[in-house]
Formats: structure tokens, sequence, C-alpha cells
């Protein structure tokens, strides 16, 4: 039943397929969340539902104790049938919900390439983020107390530039700037972190856009400019001790 | 040459840049128009206003009809608008994140959103390009464009301006050795220590 389900909404929400790496670069190592970052959702989402029932159920006692004392027959039915529908709409978002949150566990994907690293989450909005570690500028590992129960963790990777996001707080997590992106629900985050370090390191300037350094010019014409300007030393060292004696007399 | 694991592909990724460029837009300077499924889109969203979706209608529709993109080799500009214009250019050495995302509406009109960052204090992208359905080709040509996305020693440019930068050196060298020349046959050409009173005179 499950199965069909998920046919059906990755139909309907035109889901496209797995991400390739960044620029058809190398694939150094694709990282996905962990079994219990599933669980960890899960949990949310229950909390979720089950305010939702209580709202639910509270709607219906409403109902029941305040139907029949509805003069108008007309008024009460409107009210009966408004509830069904409520009731209705809870159970197909139910089944659609879970769905989605088990897809969105499944379709994510984290993906280091030899350059770059790529994020792709979500499901009813897909958002698929490309930062190049030459542009990094910060990386953090975050852990809420649920998640440090379970043994998950969110590594965080920001680029230069601010904003606090409010806009973005569609795309699933609220808060999300557009210069941040997470590696969320992952089991061996001090793995990443160090692997997009390691990465980071090898860029030695600020990573705030400026073009990329050429090679050193100095290198091939330095030694001989050198030696050159050293002979010239000597030379004119040479002509001051030539000249010295007659203006020490 | 560079021993670093960032040389390690550029011989394969070098010759894909002018496939992925001629693919998307052709010659460049290239000035794109949106696709009209954009419009589509556009309805849809101000529909979403409700009774008064007239009034984001009107303003989308001059939006749809104005936008234009033009790519070039250095950076990209889009402009839009009829009595209130708007143009924003980003130079592609300064993109910081190029994010695609796409609701489920616009993937059945088979659109998506390209936005990029700068390291500017917004919280809204800088740039969002939406509207053209070759959103990939976009993205795979900004991020070959992107700073980092290729080795420093496989960008032609930098090795063309490398060259030219390592040209005079060889060439003050000689200069130097020149004027050590003429130093020593100065110096030869002096008389021996014990004349040398003629020059204090």
């Amino acid at each position: 039943m499950f199965e069909g389900v998920r046919g059906w909404v990755l139909r309907i929400l035109r889901v496209p397929a797995e991400p390739s790496a960044p620029g058809g670069g190398r694939v150094i190592r694709v990282f996905r969340a962990a079994p219990a970052y599933f669980r960890y959702r899960l949990a949310l989402w229950a909390l979720g539902q089950l305010s939702g029932l209580l709202g639910l159920l509270g709607s219906l006692a409403f109902v029941a104790v305040v139907g029949p004392r509805i003069p108008d027959a007309r008024l009460a039915l409107l009210l009966q049938a408004a509830e069904v529908v409520a009731w209705t709409v809870f159970v197909v978002q139910l089944g659609f919900s879970l769905a989605v949150l088990r897809l969105g566990y499944e379709l994510r994907w984290y993906i280091l390439s030899d350059r770059a690293l790529r994020i792709r989450e979500g499901i009813v909005s897909i958002n698929e983020k490309t930062i190049t570690f030459a542009n990094i500028q910060q990386i953090s590992i975050r852990q809420g107390p649920l998640q440090r129960l379970l043994g998950i963790a969110d590594v965080q990777v920001s680029t230069a530039g601010g904003g606090s996001g409010g806009a973005q707080g569609k795309h699933g997590q609220v808060g999300e700037s557009m210069h941040e992106a997470y590696f969320r629900g992952v089991d061996n985050a001090e793995e990443i972190r160090t692997a997009i370090a390691e990465r980071v390191r090898l860029h030695r300037d600020a990573g705030l856009g400026d073009p990329d350094e050429p090679p050193h010019p100095a290198d091939a014409g330095e030694p001989a400019v050198l030696a050159a300007a050293r002979e010239l030393r000597e030379e004119v060292r040479a002509l001051r001790q030539a000249m010295a004696p007659s203006s020490a007399r | 040459m560079h021993p670093s694991p960032l040389a390690a592909t550029p011989a394969a990724e070098v010759p894909s840049l002018p496939t992925t460029q001629s693919v998307a837009f052709g010659q460049l300077p290239a000035t794109l128009a949106p696709d009209r499924s954009l419009f589509t889109y556009y309805a849809l969203t101000s529909l979403l206003a409700g009774p008064a979706f007239i009034v984001p209608m009107i303003v989308l529709y001059f939006r749809y009809h104005t936008l234009r993109y033009v790519v070039e080799d250095e950076g990209i500009t889009m402009r839009w608008g009829i009595l209130f214009r708007r143009e924003i250019s980003l130079t592609y050495a300064r993109i910081q994140d190029i994010h695609l995302t796409s609701n489920f509406v616009e993937r059945w009109l088979g659109l998506a959103k390209v936005q990029v960052q700068t390291a500017s204090g917004s919280s809204n992208a800088e740039m969002t390009i939406e509207g053209l359905p070759q959103f990939e080709a976009i993205r795979d040509f900004l991020y070959s464009k992107m700073r980092g996305a290729r080795d420093r020693a496989a960008t032609t440019g930098h090795t063309a301006h490398g060259e030219l930068a390592a040209g005079p050196l060889p060439e003050v060298a000689e200069a130097l050795r020149e004027v050590a020349a003429e130093v020593r046959a100065l110096r030869r050409a002096l008389p021996a220590p014990g004349g040398a009173e003629d020059g204090h005179v």
C-alpha cells in the first residue's frame, strides 16, 4: 500500500531523479541522512498530527454540544458537513504528509565532489544548493536534545553574506538563510566536517569572490633577476673600493 | 604541476565548458527571454491573491513581457519593468552559492528558479533567474564560471595572464646585467688607485 502511495506522490509532485555531481566533477562521497533522522522527523510529525487531532476532537465536542441547540436545521447540517469535511481532509493529509515525510527522508542527497558540495532536499518544494569549497566561510555542527538522543546532528555550512532568511521559511526549516546549507540528520557529522574542512583549507584566500589568483608570475624570472641584482651590487661595491683610496686620502 | 587534489580533473572539465555554453545560449553575449510557461505560472500565483488577483496579475504581466537576461563573458545582467525599471548585474567570479529551487507547480510547467547569491547582506537571492526551461544548463554554466569550480592552472585566461606577467622579468634581469657590465667597464676604465687625484680636483 505504501509503495502505491509513494509512486502516486512522486508522479503528482513530478520529483526529478537523483542529482548529479556539480559540473560533472568527480564525486568523492555521497552522504545520506541517517535512519534515525526519519524517526526524528516522524516524532515531530506525530506531535503535530496529535495537536491537529486534539483540535478536531475539540471541534467534534463543540458540534455535539452546540449542534442540537441550533434552531436552524440547515445551519446545523452545514456544521455537521463541515465536520465531516474536516475529518476527511485530516485523514487524507495524514497519509499524504506521511508519504512526503518518508520521501523527504529517502530523497535527500549530500554530495561532495572534488571542488564543490551539492545538497538536494525537499519533495513538494525542491531545493538544490551548490557551493564551491573556495567560498565556504564556516562549518558548524548543531544538535538538539532529541537529536542527541537519536545520535544525529546537522552540519551547517555558511558562505559570506548575511540575511535572516525569513522569506525562506517555506523551504522546510524556518529561518534558513540563503547563505547556509545544511546536512540534516547525519550520524557522521564529524566526518563530514573534517572532509569539508580539509578541502576548504586548500584555499588560502578569504573566499569573498576574488578572481582566482594567477600562478605566481615571478616564479620563472625571479632567480635570474636576483642573480643579476647581486652581480650589479658586487660591481658597484668593487667600483667604490676602486675609488676608496683616493677619497680616503 | 599542482599536486593538490583540486587538480584532479582539469582535463575532463575544460572541454565540457564550450558544449554547455553552446547548448544553453549559443554565442556569448546572449539575450534570453522567459518562456511562455512563466506567464502561466505568474497567472497561477496571482490567483493566490484571491479577489484582488488583478493587481499582481498586471504587475507580473509587464514583468513577464519586459524580463530579459543578458549572459556575457564576465557576468550576467537581468532587467525588467516599464514604469519602475530595475536592472541587476553580477560577475560570475563573485557568486557565492547557486540554488536551484522549484515547487511542484513550476515542475508541472517545466520550470525552476536558479537563485544566485553574492556575499551581500540581503536575505533574498540577489538574482533569481526564472522562466527559462534550460535551467539546468544555466546552473551548470554559472557553476563552471564560479570561483573555485575549476583548477587555477586549467583556466586559460589565467595562464595567459601568468605568461604576460612573467614576460618582463627576464628583461629586467637582462637590463640589470647590462648595468653591471657598464659599471664593470667604468671601474676598469678608472686609472690606477694612485692617479685617482684627478677625480678629487
